[in-house]
């Protein structure tokens, strides 16, 4: 029962406090010009998207905890900016996933190195895609992408690399435009077709819910904060619109729900040290998902008028959280595997 | 960062288990159905006296620093340990944890504003492990509740004496305690500057409980009406003796920086959220095979996880409060969103908890109907959730609150 964080801990979460501002200042433009290169050679020079990969594959081996608190402050500072700047952290809890050996090995020094190829990865939680002797068909309606070197897609318990034979097309998508936005085409035989342990996809996915919980986090805590500092400014009826109590208790219950977020994602990254926590990460999801909606949308509507156009960010945050919320199967998908979770793990099943 | 519960309090949680289960869970329902406060002179009691439970007081400490103590203090694990402890007692049943035998909330005030005196006369009697002993505390009024700055029960001088006239209501354990701590101003037009504190003896003229108010829930202990009429005390019944009070611009008696009964508060409502999973799960199990594909059985694999993620979320956030009370950091704010969301957490567990056992949850032999009517009261008593609002809108949102 130690809620505190290390000295080193602390400095890498300021580090990414500080280039988080960075990213916020860039916010509207990144929209549509993307991550800058600056930005991006700076970013490769931190090395944090490879903060919680293991030592033996070029990362840091720092905790999934660490791992979630720099990802909540790159979303206070740009989630989309963050998916573009990093565009291999996600892909990489696959890899991490296969059994030792070769195509492991090779996988990882593609994502390593000076000069890292793009993995696009989707996890086929709606079945989109359909496998005939390891042929992959299908549209991907999105993802975080403008161009990909290979695809990964992981359909049940197989994960399938294609290298070939698929196409991205832009789309325009509800938010972290930042990051690029593609649908794949695919029509293509997997180069390689790898049967997963059962245990690797839990943790994989567990691992993905906990980065898109913790990044939901700070798109959450921007809106408040901004919400905040703008009805703390404007004034109606005689008062900072902050001071009426309906508007006070409003952000106080903003500020409880994000709270209560933190403290499932903090009880996932804690399971993910010793165990798969599987049904931890979907309980997380689950909570920032309902959170985030909520208070993102609150942080538009507190702005009023304003919340609406595009002078002020709390838009750009509702349409963050909604589309983070719709990854990787989304709070469906993690309601469905914390029900199965939940009836096996906590003694609900028939005797 | 580490969320394992240390064996050293494990093992604490384990004689209350074993109490709760003996004692607390029958006699809480006992009490439930026959609508009577557990009797004073139930074994339990007296097993606790034995066992040293309302000893463990420290009698003489004068505090180091008054109402506002705001210096960084060593480490402990108090509040982590009385978060656990209190989850566990509630997790069996919160209104007899209640009626536990000790100084009660009377414990703390003597302890933070009694003369030495004060503490050996009342305190002392506690140490006596043969018989068990209770104090009380009355703040709370008909009248005033959250806005303790609003209480009007008078204590006016007259030739050297003190005299008091008021009602306090919800005064827990009243009815058995040998005194009470009785909050009373000298005008009610300075708020808390005009604020005294008394310790009532029991049987002192003009002393008496008309009433235990009957409660929706939580029946293991009674909720007293406190009348005082034309009590006559010395200065040797004023909390910490005349001095105390001198110039003063009114105390923080109840406000302090490092809360640990917010906490305690929100990590009880999660204690009974608790029960009420436990019991549902035993219900499904022996039910339900939720494996087969039936419409309603889908319902209820989804209600199972939206309980387990609302108190998980309320155990942690009164845990994490708890961990900064025992590291002296400030925690006002942290532990408001425990405070704020705990009961409102547990109360829709224990309602969801009903939904999945369904009709049958209304009887009262199965157990959760009654959690629901405890439950409620989490949400009311040490602030309530507008309360603590209100502490987060001020504290972090520079909410003026008028």
């Amino acid at each position: 029962m130690d809620f505190s964080i290390s000295d080193e801990e602390q400095l890498v979460r300021d580090t990414a406090a500080d280039f988080a501002r960075a990213l916020r200042e860039r916010s509207r433009e990144a929209e549509t010009n993307g991550v800058h290169e600056q930005l991006q050679a700076q970013y490769a020079e931190m090395a944090f998207e490879s903060l919680d990969w293991p030592e033996a594959h070029g990362g840091a081996a720092l905790s999934p905890y660490l791992k979630s608190l720099v990802v909540e402050e790159l979303s206070y500072g740009c989630a989309g900016q963050m998916l573009g700047l990093e565009p291999r952290a996600l892909v990489q809890y696959a890899i991490a996933a296969l059994p030792d050996g070769d195509v492991k090995a090779a996988l990882y020094a593609d994502i390593s190195g000076n000069a890292p190829r793009t993995l696009a990865f989707y996890i086929d939680a709606e079945d989109r895609l359909t496998v005939d002797a390891n042929r992959i068909q299908g549209t991907i309606p999105w993802v975080p992408n403008s161009s990909a070197d290979a695809l990964v897609v992981v359909k049940q318990q197989t994960f399938y690399l294609v290298t070939s034979g698929f196409e991205l097309n832009a789309v325009l998508p509800c938010g972290l435009q930042a990051a690029g936005a593609s649908e794949v085409l695919v029509n293509a035989q997997a180069e390689q077709a790898i049967e997963l342990a059962p245990d690797a996809v839990a943790r994989m996915t567990a691992q993905v819910r906990v980065y898109l919980a913790a990044a939901l986090i700070g798109v959450a805590r921007a809106s408040l904060d901004y919400a905040f500092s703008y009805t703390e400014e404007r004034e109606v009826f005689g008062q900072k619109i902050a001071h009426h109590q309906g508007i006070a208790f409003k952000l106080a219950e903003m500020a409880i729900a994000i709270e209560s977020a933190r403290m499932l994602v903090m009880q996932a990254a804690f399971a993910l040290e010793s165990g798969p926590g599987d049904s931890e990460a979907a309980l997380a999801l689950i909570q920032a998902t309902e959170m985030s909606l909520s208070v993102t949308i609150d942080g538009v509507q507190l702005l009023g008028g304003h919340g609406f156009v595009k002078d002020h960010l709390v838009e750009k945050w509702m349409r963050e959280a909604r589309t983070l919320s719709l990854m990787f199967g989304g709070r469906d998908g993690a309601a469905i595997d914390a029900e199965a979770a939940g009836i096996s793990n906590w003694g609900f099943a028939a005797a | 960062m580490n969320l394992n519960v240390p064996e050293k309090i494990t093992s604490m949680t384990r004689m209350i288990s074993w109490l709760g289960k003996e004692y607390f869970r029958p006699l809480g329902m006992e009490a439930d159905r026959t609508g009577n406060p557990v009797p004073p002179d139930s074994e339990l009691y007296f097993k606790l006296a034995e066992m040293g439970f309302q000893s463990r007081i420290k009698i003489g400490k004068k505090p180091k620093t008054d109402g506002d103590d705001n210096k960084p203090r060593k480490a402990g694990w108090g509040a982590r340990t009385g978060v656990m402890i209190g989850e566990e007692a509630s997790y069996w049943d919160r209104g007899v944890a209640v009626t536990l035998p000790g100084p009660g909330l009377g414990g703390p005030a003597l302890q933070k504003m009694g003369t030495q005196e004060q503490q050996e006369k009342y305190l002392t009697p506690f140490l006596d492990t043969s018989q068990p002993r209770w104090g009380a505390f009355g703040m709370t009024e008909p009248g005033a509740g959250s806005d303790v700055a609003r209480i009007v029960t008078r204590c006016e001088q007259k030739d050297g004496r003190w005299i008091l006239n008021g009602e306090k209501a919800f005064c827990s354990n009243s009815d058995r305690a040998d005194w009470i701590v009785i909050w009373a101003t000298v005008d009610p037009t300075q708020g808390r500057a005009g604020h005294r504190a008394f310790i009532v003896e029991k049987g002192t003229p003009g002393l008496s409980i008309p009433r235990h108010e009957p409660k929706m829930g939580l029946k293991a202990y009674a909720s007293c009406s406190v009348l005082l009429e034309n009590v006559e005390l010395g200065d040797e019944h004023l909390l910490g003796g005349p001095e105390y009070y001198e110039g003063r611009e009114g105390f923080k008696g109840a406000m302090k920086a490092f809360d640990a009964t917010r906490p305690l508060v929100a990590a009880m409502a999660i204690g009974i959220g608790r029960a009420a999973w436990d019991h549902t799960r035993q219900v499904v199990a022996e039910n339900y095979d939720l494996s087969r594909p039936i419409p309603r059985y889908a319902k209820i694999r989804a209600k199972v996880v939206e309980v387990k993620r609302r108190l998980d979320a309320g155990k942690l956030l009164s845990w994490r409060a708890a961990w900064m009370a025992d590291h002296g950091i400030p925690n006002t704010v942290e532990a408001s969103y425990a405070k704020a969301y705990c009961p409102t957490a547990a109360i829709e567990a224990v309602s969801l908890c009903l939904d999945i056992i369904g009709d049958a949850g209304i009887r009262n032999d199965q157990f959760v109907e009654k959690l629901y009517r405890d439950v409620k009261a989490m949400d009311i008593v040490e602030g309530t959730g507008q309360i603590q609002r209100r502490v987060i809108a001020r504290r972090r949102f520079g909410y003026p609150g008028q």
